[in-house]
C-alpha cells in the first residue's frame, strides 16, 4: 500500500508559552496529551488544552516549597524506555489525624503515554494504569482483589488530598481535591484503586529501588535513605520459597514420562504376550484372585495392578474404590512461547532455568537450551505456573474459566518484570492448563493413615505414584515404582514355592 | 490491490483510495469532505483546522494485531472535557477496524452487530456479550472536531455525542457509540504499544 502523500514530517512538537497570570515562560513537555500545566512561578493551574491557557486555580506555595527530586524534564529509561519527568504532585492522607505525605511524578513518552513513580519515605513505586479490570472479592477478610492470576491482600483505605503540584497532568488536577484510595498488595507489587465520584481507576505499583531511579535518571548524589517497612517492598524471605517450587518445574517433564512408563507397566496382562502400551484404561474391577481392566474395547485380565497414575484417579477408575482425602493437587499452567528473537534482560541474560525473584510463577526453562548450534536466533521457552496460593478447587475453576488471551496477559506481564520487551519477541503462545499436576503435602500428609496404607499395600493391586510421597518429583516417582515392582515379585515368588 | 482514483470536485486534486470500500475521504490538499456517489465524488463539507493533537498514528502507519497486518486509512478526532482522542480508522485484509488511542493508551475493536443494547448506561452497570463479563467504568459526552482520510462511512457534521466505555477482567474492551438513533457497539482489548509493531509512526524531534 502506498504512504506517500502530503502528510506533514514530525515537527518539533515542545510548545513554548507563557503563563497569563504572571508571564513567566512555560514549556508543555507533554506535546499536546498535557491537559493541565502548572506555572511554577505563580502557581496558577492553566488549562494546557486551551490555547489561550485559562487559568483554572491558583495555589499558595513557599518558594521551592517542594523540590522534586527528580527535577522536571529530566529524561530516564524505564524498562526500556526512555521517559521524561513532567509533573509533580504532593499528595496527603490522614490517619488518625496526622498527615502522611507522598510523591507522584508524571513521566512521559511520545509513543507509550503516561506513567508515574511515587516516593514516600524513600521507597519508590513504578506505576502505570490497568487496561483491564482486577476481580474485587469482598467477601472474604482481609478484602482481596486478584488480577492476571495473583492475589492482592487489602492493605489501606485512606482520602487521599492534592496539596502541592508542578507541571503537566494529562488530567484535570486540582490542589484541594481528594479521592478515595485503596492499596492492595502482593509484594512487590500493589494494586491501587482511586474512586473520584462514580468512577475508578485502577493502577498497578511496581518497587522499585531508590538506587535504580539515580542510575535511570543519571541522578546526582543518593536517593534519599529509606525509612521503615514498605507495604509492598519485597521481603527478603520469600526468594528461597520460589526456589524449592523451581526445583519441581525443572523435573516436572521427566516426571511425566515416567508416569507414562509406569502406566503402561500396570497394564502388563498374561492373556496374550506382548506390550500393550498407550491405552487409555477407564475400567478396573476385580475378577476372581486378578482383575479385568477395561480399555476402549478391550478387556485385559491380569493378576496384579500397579497403579502408577495420580493416586485420586484410583476412585473414578477401580471399582469399589472410595475417593481419597489426604491428597491435594495443585493446578498448574505451563505455555510454550515461540521467540523469534531473545528479548532484553535486565540484571543477567536468560540462563536454562530461569526464576524471577517475587514471581507468583516458576519462571521458565529454554527449551532449545541443549541444542549444538552456535547461533541461536529463535528459541522456545516453557513457563511454568503452580497456582499454589489459596484452594486448589478455586484455583482449577479459575485456570478453567480464564481464557487464552487473559493467561497469554498475565504470562507476558510475568515477563516483563525482567524483559520489558517481552510481546516484540514473541510469536506463538501455546498453553497448557493441568487441572490436578502436583501432590502438594499439607500438614498431616506423612503421618496419614491413607497415605500410609495405600503405599504399603501388600494386594494385588499397589500404588506407585510420586503422589505417595507428598512430592511430585523424579526421585520419589522412581522409588514408588521400583518398590512397587519388588512387592509384585515378591507376592509371585512366594506363591510359586521356593526355587532350588 | 487496485486504488481507486478519482480529482477533487473542489480543487482537482487526484484523490487515492486506499481502500476500495470507503465512502468518505478527505482532500489532502483543500481538506474538502468527499463522498463517494456511484458515480464520482461529492463535496458535502469541509474539515477546518484539526486540534492539535499528539497521536505517534498517522494516515499510513502499519502494524500488526492478532497476526493480522493493518494499515491506518483515516480517523476522526473526537474532543471532551479532558482534551482529545483518536479513533483511527484500520483496514486489514479487507476489514475495518479502530484503534483508538486516548493519550498513547491503544485499543482495538471491531463493530458488532446484532447485540442487545441498553437506550442508556451508568457507571458501575453490567453487561455480557459473546460470553464476557463488562463493566461499564466511563460515559463520556463528547463532540467531533475533525476527520481526516478514509472512513467506512459518512461522518462528518456531528455535534455531542455520548460514548460509553466497559472493561471486562479478560482484558477486553468494549464501546457503545451513541452518536446515532441506534446505538453501536464496538468489541475488541486493549493493547499495549510494543504488541502492535508499528511501522510509519510520526516522528517527534527529540524522540526516538
Amino acid at each position: 500500500m502506498s504512504t506517500s502523500g502530503p502528510n506533514p514530517p514530525g515537527k518539533p512538537q515542545v510548545r513554548s508559552l507563557n503563563c497569563p497570570g504572571c508571564g513567566a515562560a512555560l514549556t508543555l513537555r507533554s506535546l499536546s496529551q498535557a491537559v493541565t500545566v502548572v506555572c511554577d512561578h505563580c502557581h496558577s493551574i492553566l488549562d494546557a488544552q486551551d490555547p489561550r491557557l485559562t487559568i483554572l486555580q491558583k495555589f499558595t506555595a513557599a518558594v521551592d516549597e517542594d523540590p522534586p527530586l527528580i527535577p522536571l524534564g529530566t529524561r530516564g529509561k524505564i524498562r526500556g524506555t526512555d521517559y521524561e519527568a513532567v509533573g509533580f504532585q504532593r499528595r496527603t492522607i490522614h490517619v488518625d489525624g496526622i498527615p502522611y505525605s507522598w510523591h507522584e511524578y508524571v513521566l512521559f513518552n511520545p509513543y507509550k503515554g503516561f506513567r508515574y513513580l511515587t516516593e514516600y519515605n524513600g521507597h519508590w513505586n513504578d506505576t502505570s494504569i490497568l487496561r483491564s479490570l482486577p476481580t474485587v472479592n469482598n467477601d472474604v477478610s482481609p478484602a482481596t482483589v486478584s488480577y492476571l492470576g495473583e492475589t492482592y491482600k487489602h492493605f489501606q483505605t485512606a482520602k487521599a488530598g492534592t496539596s502541592f503540584v508542578l507541571g503537566e497532568f494529562p488530567w484535570q488536577v486540582r490542589v484541594g481535591e481528594s479521592s478515595d484510595v485503596s492499596d492492595y498488595v502482593s509484594p512487590p507489587r500493589v494494586i491501587s484503586s482511586e474512586r473520584t465520584g462514580k468512577e475508578v481507576t485502577w493502577s498497578m505499583g511496581e518497587y522499585i529501588s531508590g538506587r535504580d531511579i539515580w542510575k535511570a535518571f543519571g541522578l546526582q548524589g543518593e536517593p534519599p535513605e529509606r525509612i521503615g517497612v514498605y507495604e509492598n517492598q519485597p521481603s527478603p524471605l520469600s526468594a528461597e520459597t520460589t526456589a524449592i517450587w523451581v526445583a519441581f518445574g525443572g523435573f516436572m517433564v521427566v516426571l511425566f514420562v515416567m508416569m507414562i512408563l509406569f502406566w503402561s507397566f500396570a497394564r502388563s496382562e498374561q492373556v496374550v504376550e506382548g506390550n500393550y502400551a498407550n491405552r487409555m484404561v477407564h475400567k478396573i474391577s476385580r475378577r476372581g484372585k486378578g482383575f479385568s481392566v477395561l480399555a476402549g474395547d478391550t478387556e485385559y485380565q491380569t493378576e496384579f495392578i500397579i497403579f502408577a497414575a495420580p493416586t485420586f484417579l484410583a476412585s473414578y477408575l477401580v471399582e469399589g474404590m472410595a475417593p481419597l482425602h489426604d491428597f491435594e493437587y495443585s493446578p498448574w499452567l505451563t505455555a510454550n512461547l515461540t521467540l523469534e528473537q531473545f528479548p532484553d534482560s535486565y540484571g543477567t541474560d536468560p540462563t536454562w532455568d530461569n526464576v524471577f525473584m517475587e514471581s507468583p510463577t516458576l519462571g521458565y526453562v529454554d527449551a532449545t537450551h541443549q541444542s549444538v548450534r552456535s547461533h541461536v536466533e529463535r528459541t522456545v521457552w516453557t513457563f511454568y505456573w503452580a497456582l499454589a496460593d489459596g484452594l486448589p478447587s478455586e484455583n482449577r475453576q479459575l485456570l478453567l474459566n480464564k481464557d487464552w488471551n487473559y493467561w497469554k496477559e498475565a504470562i507476558l506481564h510475568d515477563l516483563e518484570r525482567v524483559h520489558h520487551d517481552i510481546r516484540k519477541c514473541v510469536s506463538r503462545i501455546d498453553i497448557m492448563r493441568m487441572g490436578h499436576a502436583m501432590a502438594r503435602p499439607k500438614v498431616g500428609a506423612i503421618f496419614s493413615a491413607e497415605r500410609r496404607n495405600l503405599a504399603k499395600a501388600h494386594g494385588r493391586i499397589l500404588f506407585a505414584n510420586s503422589d505417595l510421597s507428598g512430592f511430585s518429583i523424579f526421585e520419589e516417582a522412581q522409588y514408588r515404582g521400583v518398590n512397587a515392582a519388588d512387592r509384585v515379585l515378591s507376592q509371585v515368588a512366594r506363591a510359586q514355592g521356593p526355587t532350588h | 490491490m487496485t486504488q481507486p482514483t478519482a480529482n477533487c470536485p473542489n480543487c482537482g486534486a487526484k484523490i487515492t483510495f486506499r481502500w476500495s470500500s470507503s465512502v468518505q475521504t478527505v482532500c489532502e490538499y483543500c481538506k474538502s469532505i468527499l463522498v463517494r456517489t456511484d458515480i464520482d465524488l461529492k463535496k458535502v463539507g469541509q474539515v477546518a483546522d484539526l486540534p492539535p493533537n499528539s497521536s505517534p498514528v498517522q494516515i499510513g502507519t502499519e502494524g500488526v494485531y492478532n497476526r493480522q497486518a493493518f494499515v491506518a486509512v483515516g480517523r476522526i478526532i473526537y474532543e471532551y472535557d479532558q482534551g482529545n482522542w483518536n479513533e483511527w480508522h484500520l483496514v486489514m485484509n479487507n476489514c475495518s477496524a479502530w484503534l483508538s488511542d486516548a493519550q498513547d493508551e491503544y485499543v482495538v475493536t471491531f463493530a458488532a452487530q446484532g447485540r442487545k443494547l441498553p437506550s442508556e448506561c451508568k457507571v458501575g452497570q453490567r453487561y455480557t456479550w459473546d460470553s464476557d463479563d463488562y463493566t461499564v467504568t466511563t460515559v463520556t459526552k463528547a463532540h467531533y472536531s475533525g476527520v481526516e482520510g478514509e472512513l467506512p462511512f459518512q461522518y462528518w457534521d456531528k455535534d455531542d455525542v455520548v460514548f460509553v466505555d466497559l472493561m471486562a477482567t479478560s482484558g477486553k474492551f468494549a464501546t457503545i457509540d451513541y452518536s446515532d438513533e441506534n446505538p453501536a457497539l464496538y468489541l475488541g482489548k486493549a493493547v499495549e504499544f510494543d504488541e502492535l509493531n508499528f511501522k510509519n509512526l510520526r516522528n517527534f524531534e527529540g524522540w526516538s
